[in-house]
């Protein structure tokens, strides 16, 4: 008796471990192993990461598009956004730059999702949806790669030895012990490149939300990006591309300029939005703060419906600015119609495709100007369209980070070079051309963890 | 099958209940005290030749069943001299006197550790027991209310509970200090020999028969991979065969004063506020933005300004508010006494064969704050039955239902008349006018814009506190069921099998019903409303719902051998294994629109996607319910041993073994477990002859080391991410937690404790001394990395969470008592417990990214340096000029602040310890024939707290008012009569950061606080059956002494009011 009740201890006791299922349950039902196609599509549909947060903050700081009070400036907390308002050869002071970490976060799950989607064969019908999330990722790798670039890398245009400049760190691959170097700008532009025309082949004319990328987006960057390196036929060639897919602008005429934010909140049905993104709220730009150069505003002309929709008065004698495209304090910095509009029109002009370049901007101009006064441009020589262009330009990306690839590209340019000028009270802060101010200092930590290479200031 | 299970325990139940005793005769008798009559608890009796024993009740009393003339009766009990007696006559009603043995007062000890008992001899490992004595020292419903002071080495720990008004939510204990870098710090609670996950409010402390602390690993190992914070064993009452029929009653009722409003340092008066207001003003600092709230003064200021009103005006409307103090009213309206009302009665009884116990209790608690109230109702059966000689079965239900209404309107919350981008309200504020109104005033928004929107509209957008007190409707509602069972079967006279099985569960209702005239009805309205007229959401009621709910079940298989072996080696050992769960899952929030209550229907169909248009400024969308179920599974597989041998009751070795297994993610099946263990030692000197002759009575020597577990939940073996629903694109999106860790492990804790217990005298004079050292390695920490890679522990990215910190502590916990029998009946009672306990950070390298943290409660941990140490910025003084703080920067003494964020930690000042470091309890009982008065008494010993002061930002942004603005700098000279830094010119973050932060706001918190006093009155009846005690008791009775010169209260100098002194007033029946 006793004996087998002991047996039946021990057996059942044993059968405990054999439950092998029991300890198998997830501790949190939402956590997951990413795994299926649909996983890593909810990884890459991650707002927060991919499109609240965009990499930009430096190029906007540092852009000649507004100034600052010395007042204002010095109530800024965040040391590195006072310093890069002056272009300071020191930015960081220790503190994170978060243009740089989130870009290479969101790198890190553009690539968790690309190794991820390798790893499954889809099914017949699984296989638009693999391409598509694919094509994604791709998208997302190539962006991030190409606004780190312009920050934090050497400037170099198609026509020189990229491989003799000093580029940025690659993350190919999301294996974090894989180590950190910098590879030089070449490296750099290939792999932007390469990845953006694979996803241009996986993607088909598929529209969904503005927070997801598409076929248009990646023609959209393909453009800026050849237009940053400064080749121009395939500027011209993506851009061209883009539009023949939708060409639609909104009509300023029909925006209530009375409104504090007159573009729909978030972005939500900007039909001229290819791909939603904008910065999280930056101090040096607050609409408290910031002041719209006055050297911009007065190229504005009285009818253009920019000047009501883009600005208003901050109550002190200048103009502040409320048109982002996301409808709110934060700024606009994802890709837009308007951009490829601009590019598309530069690079025709470079191209020497006039009258393709004059009645894209006639086109685009007709949406902005109000529509009793518009009269169209017509009949202009190739060096006065493009500098008709280039201050059209200025006037519709307002704010945007184009500002600074394009100052970067102009000093290499056989244009007018500009000497950028800072002030607060009496103190005078200039950033020359060729001034190697231009590229950004790597943050100080990363120098610390990897060794890599610091740039010159 | 669990099915099946209830069937089965219900059976048991029934059977229980229906078995009713068959004899020749049954005997029963009360057993009293010799020359005292009073009657004597805990007498064992056995009938000569027969194994049961019976042991009396609370009056001594006892029921013998099938007893037969001339059969003897052994009565024993420790401070009494045994008898004997043989039962004859016809006498049904025995009375016995036993004589007090003058001999040894034996302390009376068997500690519960959840898996047996194990008498206080036998005891090698630290260990601390409380009885329901010590625990009714306080009256309160909360049992965190009376674990305070039951030892030095548990410290509660309130920082966090600070910002909360009332708060009693966020106090968390550690034992014997901390063990942890980033995982659970918290002590594991055992309630009905299971892990209990639930809220302590579900358990009524009059359920409660003691408490045990394990302290050290010897203790505690068993528990395994929970137990390395420490363990709390929460033992409820049971009925126990053989006890006769007992019924108690307890009635309270305990009163607190409302909190005292103006011994505060939150406000100043309205004149001064006013001025301050006024000379803001003036400096252009106030926006007149339609989004920006302006207080009524400012408005007022405005109205001038813009020439709205005349300068008679203007002086007749800031008249009425240079005479306001909101704190009068408030005082009238919004507090009240507190009264907790406590009812419990609980019976127990039984035969030979069964016992039970029932037990009720409601508690109806009405705090400080009009509109808010809970009680809570709670029952408990607990049966046994002796199937057969060898076989017992045991089955216990408990069932709270717990209620809370949250309607009040607090002086100093958000919830209540504090607008929601502000900390504070202005001094000026009332709630009532001069005509008797109700006031209503803006709290979001220009007033001038709502003025204007409330006039076009024909709406009303303005916050009236009264109003809204009488229209709240919050309510939670919460019902705790608990089974317990166990099974008993003596296998043999040394082996015995046992199975226990448990089931809690829990579902909680928070209905918040929004009725159309609420604020927050009115104001979700006004912001969608798209003119006059045009509503977008309907102008009804709105009922937000949310439920949580979780379930825990758990089972365990048992052997247990007890030998005894040449009457000189004893053999005290177990082995078993057992499998629990436990699910809580917290629903969505559900929000109806336009709900009716008379007819409970609501609408939910809207268009959630769309931004509208708000008023004043800006974009929304319809708040809706959320999207996500949230289910989190805890599971657990263990296996467990210990041994104990004892030699010719001197020598003493124990071991414990223990395996977890648990659901952590993505963890190979053979790394899920680790085995934790402990070792023992025990020299029990007392019995050793050579002592024979020594005035000891006790001395017993113990070393123990083992190794304790802790678990962190977040962290994973692979790459993992969580589901949510992105609100803005309504898509599934995947957020990266961990990069994952393949080679996770449990974070263990390698103790060392030796100890020694002592008692002399005639165990007149005892107590113990225990050195503790704690080694805690592969604690879970974030690993610095490149931000490069993707992972970034410092902003909120992905995150690598390995092993690898390293922490220690140490100290001693000394416990001293003493019973003093004076003579003419005057007994003093004393019991005093001191502990001491640092801790060191050895290994961790993430810094953190600015200064400010190291100015939060909790430290960045730092290797080298305590979890506890105390930061602070050196302060220079004022400057002479301006009054500003100055500081120093390359060696010159400045007032500009710009580069005071980047200040490193090696540029502040370490002040000793922000957790004290001793910490103490005294408890002193007078007793006097029937009368007794225990008072208690708390201790800590060096700590330090940073106290309040103004902040000009706070002030001039969130209205936050401190009474230290009296006493700033005004004029050159100050400097040397003051550190309180002037009104700023321009407002300054880093020159508030500096101040706030600066070592001339840190105060020793040394103190020492008269914690409670109580006077038991047992009334000399005449009818010794029946026994009634009045019991009153006073508690938070207030400082003694503290080190700091302001006189600030350490422990509540942040809580918006001390808290108030509790007077209760108690009746204890027993019969």
């Amino acid at each position: 008796m006793i004996k087998k009740i002991l047996y039946m201890f021990i057996t059942s006791i044993l059968t405990l471990s054999c439950s092998q299922g029991f300890l198998d349950i997830k501790p949190a039902k939402n956590l997951v192993v990413l795994s299926t196609i649909e996983d890593f599509e909810a990884l890459l549909d991650r707002v927060a990461i991919f499109n609240e947060k965009g990499s930009q903050s430096l190029s906007l700081i540092s852009s000649d598009d507004y100034f600052l009070t010395k007042s204002s400036w010095e109530t800024i907390v965040t040391p590195f956004q006072r310093n890069v308002y002056i272009w300071d050869k020191e930015i960081f002071e220790g503190t994170q730059s978060a243009d740089w970490d989130n870009g290479y976060e969101r790198i890190f799950y553009s690539n968790i999702a690309i190794e991820g989607l390798n790893k499954i064969v889809p099914s017949e019908n699984d296989q638009k949806k693999w391409n598509d999330v694919m094509a994604r990722a791709l998208f997302h790798r190539a962006w991030n790669h190409f606004n780190i670039l312009v920050l934090f890398g050497e400037y170099g245009s198609e026509s020189q030895d990229l491989s003799n400049k000093i580029g940025i760190p690659l993350r190919k691959e999301s294996d974090i012990t894989i180590p950190v170097t910098r590879e030089n700008v070449k490296a750099a532009y290939d792999f932007i490149i390469e990845d953006l025309n694979n996803a241009q082949t996986l993607f088909d004319d598929s529209k969904y939300n503005i927070e997801r990328p598409s076929k248009q987006s990646v023609l959209a960057l393909l453009a800026r990006v050849y237009l940053y390196f400064q080749d121009y036929e395939k500027a011209f060639h993506n851009a061209d591309l883009c539009l023949k897919m939708n060409a639609e602008l909104i009509d300023y005429n029909e925006l209530d300029a009375s409104r504090s934010y007159p573009f729909p909140a978030y972005g939500l049905n900007n039909k001229e939005i290819l791909f939603n993104s904008w910065q999280p709220s930056i101090s040096a730009l607050a609409q408290s703060r910031l002041c719209i150069d006055t050297n911009l505003l007065v190229t504005y002309s009285n009818d253009d419906l920019r000047l009501g929709m883009f600005f208003r008065d901050n109550g002190l004698g200048n103009k502040t600015f409320k048109g982002s495209y996301v409808g709110n304090l934060f700024m606009f910095s994802g890709i837009s119609l308007n951009e490829v509009y601009v590019i598309g029109m530069e690079a025709a002009a470079r191209i020497d495709k006039l009258d393709v370049a004059l009645s894209l901007y006639n086109n685009l101009k007709i949406k902005r100007i109000n529509k009793l006064s518009y009269v169209p441009q017509y009949e202009v020589s190739k060096d006065q369209l493009i500098e008709l262009i280039l201050k059209e330009k200025r006037k519709e990306m307002v704010l945007r980070s184009n500002r600074w690839e394009d100052l970067k590209r102009f000093n290499n340019t056989s244009g007018a070079k500009m000497i950028l000028t800072r002030k607060l009270d009496n103190q005078i802060y200039t950033l020359p051309p060729f001034d190697n101010r231009y590229t950004m200092p790597i943050p100080e930590y990363v120098i610390k963890f990897s060794g890599v290479q610091q740039n010159i200031r | 099958m669990k099915l099946k299970c209830y069937f089965f325990l219900l059976f048991l139940s029934i059977l229980a209940t229906g078995i009713k005793g068959q004899s020749i005769r049954d005997v029963s008798g009360i057993i009293r005290s010799e020359g005292t009559n009073e009657p004597i608890a805990g007498v064992t009796l056995q009938i000569h030749g027969r194994t049961i024993f019976y042991v009396t009740g609370e009056q001594g009393r006892f029921t013998i069943p099938q007893v037969r003339d001339s059969m003897m009766l052994h009565i024993s009990h420790v401070q009494y001299k045994s008898k004997t007696i043989i039962i004859n006559n016809k006498l049904d009603e025995l009375i016995i006197h036993l004589e007090r043995n003058e001999g040894e007062i034996q302390e009376v000890a068997v500690y519960a550790t959840g898996y047996t008992l194990i008498p206080k001899e036998r005891a090698a490992g630290s260990f601390e027991i409380f009885d329901k004595k010590k625990l009714n020292q306080s009256l309160s419903s909360n049992i965190l209310d009376r674990l305070d002071g039951l030892s030095g080495s548990l410290a509660l720990d309130r920082r966090a509970a600070m910002q909360t008004e009332g708060g009693k939510t966020d106090v968390s204990l550690r034992l014997r200090g901390m063990s942890t870098l980033m995982s659970d710090a918290r002590p594991l609670i055992i309630v009905n020999n299971f892990p209990f996950e639930g809220k302590l409010s579900d358990i009524n402390p009059n359920d409660i028969e003691s408490i045990s602390f394990l302290k050290d690993a010897s203790a505690s190992a068993i528990w395994g991979a929970k137990s390395a914070n420490g363990v709390i064993v929460i033992q409820l009452k049971q009925s126990k065969i053989g006890e006769s029929k007992s019924i108690n009653a307890l009635f309270t009722t305990r009163i607190s004063n409302k909190p005292n409003l103006y011994a505060n340092n939150r406000f100043i008066s309205a004149p001064e506020y006013m001025g301050f207001e006024e000379i803001m003003f003036n400096r252009n600092y106030y926006r007149d933005e339609k989004t920006i709230l302006l207080s009524p003064y400012v408005h007022l200021l405005s109205k001038k300004h813009k020439g709205l009103i005349d300068e008679n005006e203007f002086q007749f409307e800031k008249s009425k508010f240079m005479e306001q103090d909101i704190r009068k009213q408030a005082d009238q309206y919004l507090y009240q006494n507190a009264i907790d009302k406590i009812m419990n009665i609980n019976m127990s009884g039984g035969s030979s064969l069964h016992s039970y116990l029932f037990s009720i209790g409601y508690d109806d608690v009405k705090p400080v704050l009009v509109g808010n109230s809970n009680s809570r109702l709670s029952l408990r059966v607990d049966n046994k039955i002796r199937i057969t000689s060898k076989f017992e079965a045991q089955f216990s239900i408990d069932y709270i239902h717990r209620m809370e209404r949250n309607n009040s309107v607090s002086l100093f919350d958000q919830s209540g008349i504090v607008p929601a981008d502000k900390n504070m309200i202005y001094p000026y504020a009332s709630l009532i006018d001069i005509n008797g109104e109700p006031t209503r005033s803006a709290i979001a928004f220009n007033p001038f814009f709502l003025d204007s929107f409330n006039q076009s509209h024909n709406r009303d957008w303005l916050f009236s506190p009264l109003e809204e007190l009488d229209i709240r409707d919050n309510t939670y509602k919460n019902n705790s069921i608990r089974m317990f069972s166990n099974l008993n079967y003596k296998l043999s006279k040394d082996l015995t099998i046992s199975a226990n099985y448990i089931f809690n569960s829990t579902n909680g209702d928070r209905i918040n019903h929004f009725t159309a005239d609420s604020y927050y009805t009115r104001n979700l309205v006004n912001r969608f409303m798209q003119g006059p007229g045009s509503f977008i959401i309907p102008n009804g009621a709105i009922r937000h719902k949310t439920v949580d709910s979780s379930r825990k079940y758990g089972g365990r298989m048992q052997l247990d051998f007890n030998k005894n072996i040449f009457n000189k080696l004893s053999i005290n050992s177990l082995v078993g294994g057992e499998i629990s769960s436990y699910i809580s899952i917290f629903d969505p929030l559900q929000i109806l629109y336009n709900f009716s209550k008379d007819n409970y229907i609501g609408q939910n169909i809207f268009d959630y996607t769309k931004y509208y248009t708000v008023n004043p400024d800006g974009a929304q969308r319809i708040p809706s319910s959320n999207s996500q179920i949230y289910e989190l599974t805890d599971r657990f597989i263990s296996y467990y041993g210990l041994g104990t041998l004892m030699w010719d009751n001197r020598y003493l070795l124990t071991t414990s073994l223990r395996w977890d297994g648990s659901n952590l993610f993505g963890v190979k099946t053979n790394q899920k477990g680790v085995p934790l263990w402990s070792l023992a030692s025990g020299w029990l000197l007392h019995n050793e002859k050579f002592m024979n002759n020594s005035k000891l009575s006790e001395l017993k020597l113990r070393a123990t080391i083992g190794e304790n577990g802790n678990i962190n939940k977040n962290a994973t073996a692979y790459p993992t991410a969580v589901f949510t629903t992105n609100s803005s694109t309504g898509l599934r999106e995947a957020l990266l937690k961990t990069a994952g860790n393949p080679q996770l492990k449990w974070e263990r804790v390698l103790s060392w404790n030796i100890g020694v217990d002592w008692a002399l005298l005639k165990r007149s004079l005892g107590g113990s001394i225990d050195f503790f050292k704690k080694d805690a390695y592969d604690l879970m920490g974030l690993k610095e990395a490149d931000p490069t890679t993707g992972i970034n522990p410092i902003l909120s990215g992905v995150k690598q969470m390995i092993n690898y910190g390293k922490f220690e502590s140490s100290g001693f916990d000394v416990r001293l008592f003493s019973k003093n029998n004076i003579g003419n009946n005057l007994i003093i009672d004393t019991d005093f417990s001191i502990s001491k306990n640092w801790n060191k950070v050895v290994d961790y390298n993430v810094v953190p990214l600015g200064i400010q943290d190291y100015f939060q409660y909790i430290v960045p941990a730092v290797a080298g340096k305590s979890r506890d140490i105390f930061y602070a910025f050196p302060w220079y003084g004022l400057d002479s000029q301006t009054g500003a703080p100055l500081i120093m920067e390359e060696g010159n003494l400045t007032t500009n602040y710009t580069n005071v964020p980047k200040f490193l930690p090696e540029n502040l000042i370490n002040i000793g310890s922000s957790f004290p470091i001793w910490n103490g309890s005294f408890r002193a009982v007078l007793s006097y024939k029937q009368l007794s008065l225990s008072a208690l008494i708390l201790w800590k010993g060096k700590y330090n707290f940073r106290r309040s002061s103004i902040n000009y930002q706070e002030l001039l942004d969130s209205w936050n008012m401190h009474n230290d603005y009296y006493l700033r700098w005004q004029q050159p000279g100050d400097e040397d009569k003051t550190y309180i830094p002037a009104i700023p010119t321009t407002v300054d973050r880093n020159r508030e950061l500096y101040y706030m932060n600066s070592d001339v706001l840190v105060e020793r918190g040394d103190y020492i606080r008269l914690q409670s006093i109580q006077i038991n009155y047992s009334l000399p009846l005449k009818n010794n059956l029946f026994k009634l005690d009045v019991i009153g008791v006073m508690e938070n009775l207030g400082l003694i002494w503290t080190k700091n010169k302001q006189g600030l209260d350490p422990e509540y100098h942040l809580y918006y009011y001390n808290p108030p002194k509790q007077f209760s007033l108690g009746l204890r029946a027993n019969f």
